[in-house]
């Protein structure tokens, strides 16, 4: 090649340098944008949020999480309003096992898919298409059959009402030591053994009285006698008739018992204030 | 006046017959091949001139190899893109291109993820997942520089913006890697090429494309 071709070379890279620059950056500007993100990868995880029917969220008790067949636990030692729970990248469907105040089971079925995301970030799994196969709650309603990145609500499990908490509370500035309490319909003693502020005790919703004792130690027994009416009701098909307790009233032998709701709520609210 | 007007308006009239063909390949692919583990491939080029216009075709493999903590990823594939350049440069006596085009891009292809990996709550996880013989479809925009080095051999390069992607997909796995194309989660992606090309003339080459 000439040194007079070397010349007209150059100066037809001249003429273009302006564009060669122009698409140059254009290139580095866009290559900035295609590096690979290793955080939230996954969708692997539902959630599910516990309701109350007729009501708000619920308080659910959870001791353990499980699935049948592997020994790790996948949620534990809660009094929550909902739990994210992982499902098994290896199979298309996963049981969970609820042990609390009762046992519940929850199958769900899913699509997924797995993709490769980079060297550093190895392979991500994604989930759809979530289907109940079984479960022993009272009704679940679906949200999103797609787990989302950052998770949110794909379920909500609603349970029937309870009707037959009442709440009591000390008063503030009492300090109750309680050794047991018991009811007059009931075999069985809540062992307490400590110091309440709040309890929630269940009345008979077959009879129109019930009588707590309240072993107080030292052979120091108190009685709060709960009055109330019931009304049978169906108002949720699922949960059957129930019976609605209103008008609560209560003598007792602590010094006052003060009414402050006269009907029953679940979550539960302080119906009677007691002054020991 | 009126005739006056009408000679400065005259136009050559320009030929549609194209004067070559270049054939190329794309230097960048085999360096890279030689440099990086994770990459083997190459491509090849060829367009033909209609005047200022080109139709543009490229041919290529690229396959990629990526090791992960948790596993292991393999692709291969072939590719093609169809489309046509206008060249901007319409005075130049030697042909040299600044172009800005159009392309269709096609891929077929395979790929494969080992995944061996404990998980927090599931434990050992040992899986192999394929997907054998797919196929994607894009668009691309490009733009480049073709100059003439000497006598029958020409360099250039191309830029290109891909996008919208369509890619196949299939129930077990999503595709990561298309050839030609790029990460498949990408709605666009970038490529370049620099290319290395020989023109074989087909006719006697117009000194100058004037326009008027």
């Amino acid at each position: 090649m000439g040194l007079g071709a070397l010349i007209y070379l150059y100066n037809r890279f001249l003429t273009m340098k302006k564009v060669a620059w122009f698409v140059f950056f254009l290139i580095i500007a866009v290559s900035c944008l295609n590096e690979p993100d290793c955080y939230q990868l996954n969708n692997n995880y539902i959630i599910l949020n516990f309701r109350i029917l007729g009501g708000g969220a619920d308080a659910f008790v959870i001791n353990t999480v499980k699935s049948p067949g592997i020994e790790q636990v996948l949620f534990a030692d809660s009094i929550t309003g909902g739990a994210a729970l992982p499902l098994d990248p290896m199979a298309n469907d996963t049981e969970f096992v609820f042990e609390g105040e009762g046992e519940n089971k929850f199958k769900v079925s899913y699509l997924k898919q797995v993709q490769f995301v980079s060297s550093d970030c190895g392979e991500r799994y994604t989930f759809s298409n979530l289907e109940i196969e079984d479960h022993s709650f009272d009704s679940i309603r679906v949200i999103n059959t797609t787990p989302t990145r950052p998770a949110s609500t794909n379920y909500e499990v609603y349970r029937c009402p309870r009707t037959e908490m009442v709440g009591i509370k000390f008063s503030a500035a009492a300090t109750v030591t309680v050794k047991s309490i018991s009811a007059d319909y009931l075999t069985e003693t809540y062992v307490v053994n400590g110091t309440i502020q709040n309890i929630a005790l269940p009345l008979n919703t077959r009879a129109k009285t019930t009588a707590f004792t309240f072993d107080m130690g030292d052979n120091v027994k108190k009685k709060l006698t709960v009055k109330y009416d019931t009304i049978p009701e169906t108002k949720y098909p699922l949960c059957g008739k129930q019976n609605f307790i209103t008008n609560l009233t209560a003598t007792t032998d602590f010094a006052l018992a003060k009414l402050l709701t006269d009907s029953i709520h679940d979550l539960p609210v302080s119906n009677f204030e007691i002054t020991p | 006046m009126a005739s006056a007007q009408k000679a400065d308006t005259v136009r050559e009239k320009h030929s549609y017959k194209p004067t070559g063909i270049r054939i190329g390949t794309d230097v960048l692919s085999i360096v890279r091949s030689s440099t990086d583990d994770t990459f083997e491939g190459w491509e090849v080029n060829a367009d033909v001139d209609f005047y200022r216009y080109y139709l543009a075709m490229d041919y290529g493999y690229w396959a990629r190899d990526y090791e992960a903590e948790t596993g292991q990823y393999h692709n291969n594939g072939t590719y093609w893109r169809l489309g046509g350049d206008v060249n901007f440069l319409t005075k130049d006596p030697d042909r040299n291109m600044f172009f800005i085009g159009f392309r269709y891009g096609r891929s077929q292809f395979s790929e494969s993820l080992v995944v061996e990996r404990i998980d927090p709550n599931w434990g050992s996880l040992n899986a192999t997942y394929t997907n054998s013989n797919i196929s994607a479809g894009w668009l691309e925009l490009t733009t480049g520089l073709r100059v003439k080095l000497w006598k029958f051999i020409w360099m250039g390069y191309t830029a290109r913006l891909k996008f919208a992607p369509d890619i196949e997909r299939t129930p077990e796995m999503e595709p990561h890697d298309v050839p030609g194309y790029g990460r498949a989660d990408k709605d666009y992606y970038w490529g370049f090429n620099y290319q290395i090309l020989i023109r074989l003339p087909l006719r006697k080459t117009p000194s100058v494309l004037l326009e008027k």
